[in-house]
């Protein structure tokens, strides 16, 4: 039960997407033993997938509990090679300067530290005004690699049917469940429609539409 | 027959939305724009391809296309009606200050690497009072690769114009959720299409769906698109900025 509760929390709605992200969460989480600094937690849903991890840091600038350190990202209240792997999921493209944080996660990583990033290319806008951009794969390879970060790997996440279940399940159904006659359809058309986006994205890719993607970068 | 029936209506309806909610196609947009230029204006089009701007100017203004790419074999992308008149990166424009009255950036913003330093140089190309057109697409697929990197949002917009100094006159949605949903599912009948037949039957069911619901969009994307009242999702942008003088 408590797995399905994280999955949801994860993905809302879309469960297609997590189909992509925990596999390849979980393989490059089992590899981290040192200190983890979550940047941009929020409510930390991803800590579960770093439990061998010796230390768990985590900042926001809008803090949810006690244990978070409230920072800015373009201020990391850490020394200099500190960190063995800095997070940053979803968070990058809520500041107008993303170079500037690349700039200090530099700073605080060991030589050899990884820098993970998860990234929406199609995401609705939201917080605003704290939304400036969507960073596309390339845009992050040209600003890791100007800043001094080498490139292991970027994941797209998805094949293009996930595309049309994140646009059909977050607005459509969303809108139908708020009528009470309607909820158990959109329940029904929010299952079939990531079961059969599912299939499709095994049978037929098409990576150039996925949703979003998932990259790893090394301090040199 | 039925078809140009849904144009001629869609056509009436992009006037409205382009004036009272700011929705409209990109192209209408352009045109509307474009055909606005004054006589003698001397006019750059940043990012120029195949030079579609071109033909739809009135005969005596004088324009300048840029583009880094010619239209040749070598880059992809042979064949164009229209060679750019100068071939230089957009990140350092070899033209003189102070000496374009309109600019026109046209689906590239997201194309460049440096966005920030495109924009200081165009409006450094710029006459004090000069106006800048420019739209980018928000929530739409990846192309181009892998030359397309940002994707801005109205805040992205506000930001990078205030840096560059210029005023804003106005930025508009180009389409609410009806047109990415439409968008995409262009996409898909495109890929059906490329696909064996073992894997066409398996996903009939889904396309049947996809072709319905695209039909749907199709007649009705304007009017859905006025009922979309949070306007989260995004098809893209156009923006109209000054140079002060």
């Amino acid at each position: 039960m408590k797995k399905i509760e994280t999955f949801s929390r994860i993905t809302g709605k879309n469960w297609i997407n997590g189909r992509y992200l925990l596999p390849v969460l979980k393989t490059w989480g089992a590899t981290e033993t040192g200190t983890v600094l979550d940047l941009g937690c929020g409510e930390s849903p991803f800590r579960i997938f770093f439990q061998y991890a010796e230390k768990y840091i985590r900042m926001d600038y809008q803090p949810s509990d006690d244990e978070v350190i409230k920072a800015d990202m373009r201020q990391i209240l850490l020394d200099d090679n500190s960190a063995d792997c800095v997070l940053v999921f979803q968070a990058l493209s809520d500041l107008p300067e993303p170079e500037i944080c690349l700039n200090e996660i530099r700073r605080v990583l060991k030589p050899g530290g990884r820098l993970i990033v998860y990234e929406s290319v199609c995401y609705p806008e939201h917080d605003m005004p704290y939304d400036y951009f969507r960073i596309m794969p390339a845009g992050l390879d040209y600003l890791a690699l100007k800043v001094g970060f080498e490139r292991k790997e970027v994941i797209r996440l998805g094949g293009g049917f996930n595309r049309f279940a994140m646009l059909w399940n977050t607005y459509l159904m969303g809108k139908l469940s708020m009528y009470s006659i309607l909820k158990h359809l959109s329940v029904i058309g929010v299952i079939i429609c990531n079961i059969m986006c599912y299939a499709a994205d095994c049978l037929a890719p098409h990576p150039n539409l996925a949703t979003d993607y998932i990259a790893r970068y090394v301090k040199e | 027959m039925f078809r140009q029936i849904v144009d001629r209506i869609k056509s009436e309806f992009a006037h409205i939305y382009l004036d009272k909610m700011g929705f409209g196609s990109g192209k209408e947009f352009g045109r509307q724009w474009i055909e606005k230029a004054v006589p003698g204006a001397v006019v750059l089009d940043a990012g120029c391809g195949e030079g579609n701007v071109r033909e739809l100017l009135p005969a005596e203004t004088q324009y300048i296309g840029v583009d880094i790419f010619a239209g040749d074999d070598s880059t992809g992308y042979e064949g164009w009606k229209h060679k750019p008149t100068i071939l230089a990166d957009l990140h350092e424009v070899p033209i003189s200050d102070s000496s374009c009255d309109v600019v026109i950036f046209f689906q590239v913003l997201e194309h460049v690497r440096y966005p920030e330093k495109v924009l200081r140089e165009l409006t450094r190309v710029m006459k004090p009072g000069a106006v800048m057109a420019v739209t980018s697409p928000f929530i739409h697929p990846i192309h181009h690769a892998p030359n397309d990197f940002f994707r801005y949002t109205k805040y992205g917009f506000e930001h990078l114009f205030h840096s560059c100094g210029l005023e804003i006159v106005s930025i508009k949605p180009t389409g609410g959720y009806f047109r990415c949903l439409g968008n995409v599912l262009e996409y898909f009948v495109r890929l059906y299409k490329s696909k064996q037949l073992a894997i066409k039957i398996i996903l009939s069911p889904l396309l049947l769906w996809i072709l319905i619901l695209k039909k749907t969009i199709k007649i009705l994307e304007y009017p859905l698109d006025m009922l979309d009242d949070r306007q989260e999702f995004v098809a893209g942008y156009h923006c109209i900025v000054k140079k002060g003088v």
